[in-house]
């Protein structure tokens, strides 16, 4: 091409560019735009996105009342004031209290922040000490200030999330690992708390001799299995508390474990979670 | 009757191939030169392949990869229309970038132990900064090149994704002391080099990421006073400040030499109007380091004001695009890692076009990925690389729950 065509050629040209650049750039909101609404569609859907599970007041203040449950997303920070991932507005928490993260395998770990104290199933905790210690996991118990959190780990996210230890009973043939504990689970916690521990509960601190003792040896770790993998290899087997005055120990979610064991023959209808889902939908939408 | 709708990224995808099949159209009728052709048929045909084949074989964003597409093949239209051997020099780099953003997706993906991996990094990373001060050559007043042989590289642009992975990781995992320890060191030798484009991107990424990190206002304002403090201190001690301020404050002062480079970018982008002097007409060789630092103004002399404001556009969605990634992360490293990739890419963009536009004094950094510079542009790459892993960790997770949602049904 000569150089006086070119010339005429790259002149006309030079619209056209500048329309395609524009073009392009429109297209590119475009679909930066189109992507964002379609994401917003999807996390409609699934009200429990970026969750790990919840915290269930057992222990709370006028504005946090017992039975309100918290979700608990991977990160964040927990404290008094509205922008913390978790709001617990009581007695002896700080803005910004404590940070946490969930770890797949190892539970949720707390990071407390200066000056703040903590208790994860009764061992106290301050700053700088090495939160992997002492995670939390599913039935773990976090007291905070004059609230005391139980911490519900949503089954599923993991094969074993939270739950190294927990191994499939033998006789749990065709039960699956993502089975969800019943929901119905914690209004029975609740119920059942005795009322020695519920008094202890409320006192902001020091937290009674008793419930020290029983929270963490007793509660955790025999709750683990049988939700984790929600097939108590015996109906002996399911979670007991002892009752604070030494007497024999009694049954502490014997609802729960009878809707475990209905779930057992249907193990994906887990209604809970969508009633869960349903109740969380309309909070949000509030 | 059901017409189908061509999906958003097949729109933009067929505009951007149309465009680049047009322009190095037009270069290689010009010049009737077989490079030209070879280019005019395959730099679509990647740029389709980059949008619709890569990401089926590997977890990219579509968008992302399709914005820094056309940012790249801009660099390599420009680069063959003014000097046609770094044009094949880019196409090499841009080879080598992919696979560098390639490895950093996996990496993100794939790697948990990032403490131990960030321990090994940061001492590497210093060193390779303060490899210039024993072996660098000095160029532009600053000492920031490692010549070996034929291969010229800055070590500043390979530590740049380092850099951001070991921030990220140690403020999210709260080791305040470190960071700073860290941060202070990269700033302090490319201080030592003279290099303070570089060490300005460094430190204002380094503010932002704690911002986004602990969102303490009163100590990232304090950061950034402090920052302005060693600008001032800079300026007080070193005539290479001086000068470059000066220019700024007045580049006719001095037009047949110190001003020169930047009155012949404000020249250049003047007599382009609004729709450019034409592809492959003016004069733009004409402007000192046309190719890399003032790539921006021939951008604006051949195509034009429009086109400069899209290319602006092009890296606002881009870094908006990240900014949501950012936000939709569900780990504060993941979080943090596409927040400061993503804030190392906009304010180096905005840095230099903003000394090229003379809102703010010239600093001696490349436009990413458009540039000619092979290191910069696979370290930009490496940083949209960081992003995309992040991306597809996101969807995997969304993913996972809508899987999970629908077993609960």
């Amino acid at each position: 091409m000569s150089a006086e065509w070119y010339e005429v050629v790259s002149l006309a040209a030079r619209y056209l560019f500048a329309f395609l650049g524009c073009l392009i750039v429109l297209r590119a909101f475009i679909w930066l735009w189109s992507d964002h609404v379609e994401r917003h569609r999807r996390l409609r859907n699934l009200p429990d996105a970026g969750i790990i599970g919840e915290f269930v007041v057992l222990a709370g203040s006028r504005d946090l009342s017992e039975g309100t449950s918290l979700p608990v997303p991977w990160e964040g920070n927990m404290g008094s004031v509205r922008s913390c991932d978790i709001v617990v507005p009581c007695e002896g928490i700080r803005p910004r209290h404590l940070f946490f993260s969930y770890e797949e395998g190892v539970g949720l770990i707390i990071h407390l922040r200066r000056g703040c104290a903590a208790e994860v199933d009764g061992v106290a905790l301050d700053h700088g000490s090495d939160g992997r210690k002492t995670p939390l996991r599913h039935g773990s118990f976090l007291r905070i200030g004059s609230a005391l959190l139980r911490l519900r780990v949503f089954a599923g996210l993991d094969a074993n999330a939270g739950f190294p230890e927990a191994e499939f009973p033998s006789n749990g043939e065709g039960i699956r690992s993502d089975y969800s504990a019943p929901d119905d689970a914690f209004p029975q916690v609740l119920s059942s708390v005795p009322p020695e521990f519920s008094h202890a509960c409320q006192n902001p601190s020091p937290l009674s001799p008793d419930a020290v003792n029983s929270v963490p040896s007793v509660h955790a770790p025999s709750f683990e299995p049988a939700v984790s993998n929600a097939v108590p290899s015996s109906p002996a087997s399911s979670i007991s508390v002892p009752k604070t005055d030494g007497s024999n120990p009694s049954p502490l979610f014997p609802d729960a474990s009878q809707t475990a064991s209905k779930e057992l023959a249907s193990p994906l209808s887990s209604s809970g979670r969508k009633r869960r889902s349903e109740r969380w939908e309309a909070d949000w939408s509030e | 009757m059901n017409k189908k709708r061509r999906s958003p990224g097949r729109r933009l995808a067929g505009v951007v191939m149309l465009f680049y099949f047009l322009a190095f159209l037009l270069l290689a009728l010009r010049d009737r030169d077989t490079l030209g052709f070879i280019l005019c048929v395959s730099v679509p045909l990647l740029i389709f392949l980059g949008t619709t084949l890569l990401p089926r074989l590997f977890p990219t964003d579509r968008l992302l990869m399709s914005l820094t597409n056309f940012l790249c093949a801009l660099g390599v239209l420009i680069l063959y229309d003014t000097k046609p051997d770094y044009a094949i020099q880019q196409v090499l780099a841009y080879g080598v970038g992919l696979g560098g953003m390639l490895f950093c997706i996996y990496l993100v993906r794939m790697s948990r132990g990032w403490g131990r991996i960030t321990t090994v990094i940061m001492p590497m990373a210093l060193a390779f900064l303060a490899f210039p001060l024993l072996f660098g050559k000095e160029i532009n007043g600053a000492q920031n090149w490692i010549v070996l042989g034929s291969l010229s590289f800055q070590p500043s642009e390979i530590v740049k994704p380092a850099l951001v992975i070991c921030l990220s990781w140690r403020m999210s995992s709260r080791q305040h002391l470190v960071w700073v320890l860290f941060g202070t060191l990269c700033l302090l030798l490319l201080a030592l080099q003279r290099d303070f484009g570089t060490a300005l991107i460094y430190f204002l990424s380094t503010i932002l990421l704690f911002w986004c990190s602990t969102g303490h206002l009163p100590l990232t304002l304090l950061g950034l006073a402090a920052g302005g403090g060693a600008a001032w201190w800079g300026y007080q001690h070193f005539a290479h400040v001086r000068r470059r301020v000066a220019i700024w404050l007045n580049p006719w002062r001095d037009s047949e030499n110190a001003g020169y480079q930047l009155i012949q970018g404000l020249m250049a982008i003047a007599s382009g109007g609004l729709f450019g002097v034409g592809l492959g007409l003016g004069a733009p060789t004409s402007i000192p380091v046309y190719a890399s630092d003032f790539i921006f103004a021939v951008i604006c002399e051949q195509f034009g004001l429009v086109f400069g404001i899209c290319v602006l556009l092009i890296f606002v969605a881009l870094i908006l695009r990240s900014a949501m990634i950012a936000v939709s992360a569900r780990r504060r490293f993941h979080s943090l890692l596409a927040a400061g990739s993503a804030a190392m890419i906009g304010i180096q963009a905005f840095l230099i076009i903003g000394g090229v536009l003379k809102l703010i004094p010239l600093t001696g950094v490349t436009l990413p990925f458009i540039s000619y510079g092979g290191t910069s542009l696979v370290s930009c790459l490496c940083l949209v690389g960081l992003i995309q892993g992040v991306e597809s960790l996101n969807e995997e997770e969304l993913e996972q729950d809508a899987h999970l949602a629908m077993l609960s049904r």
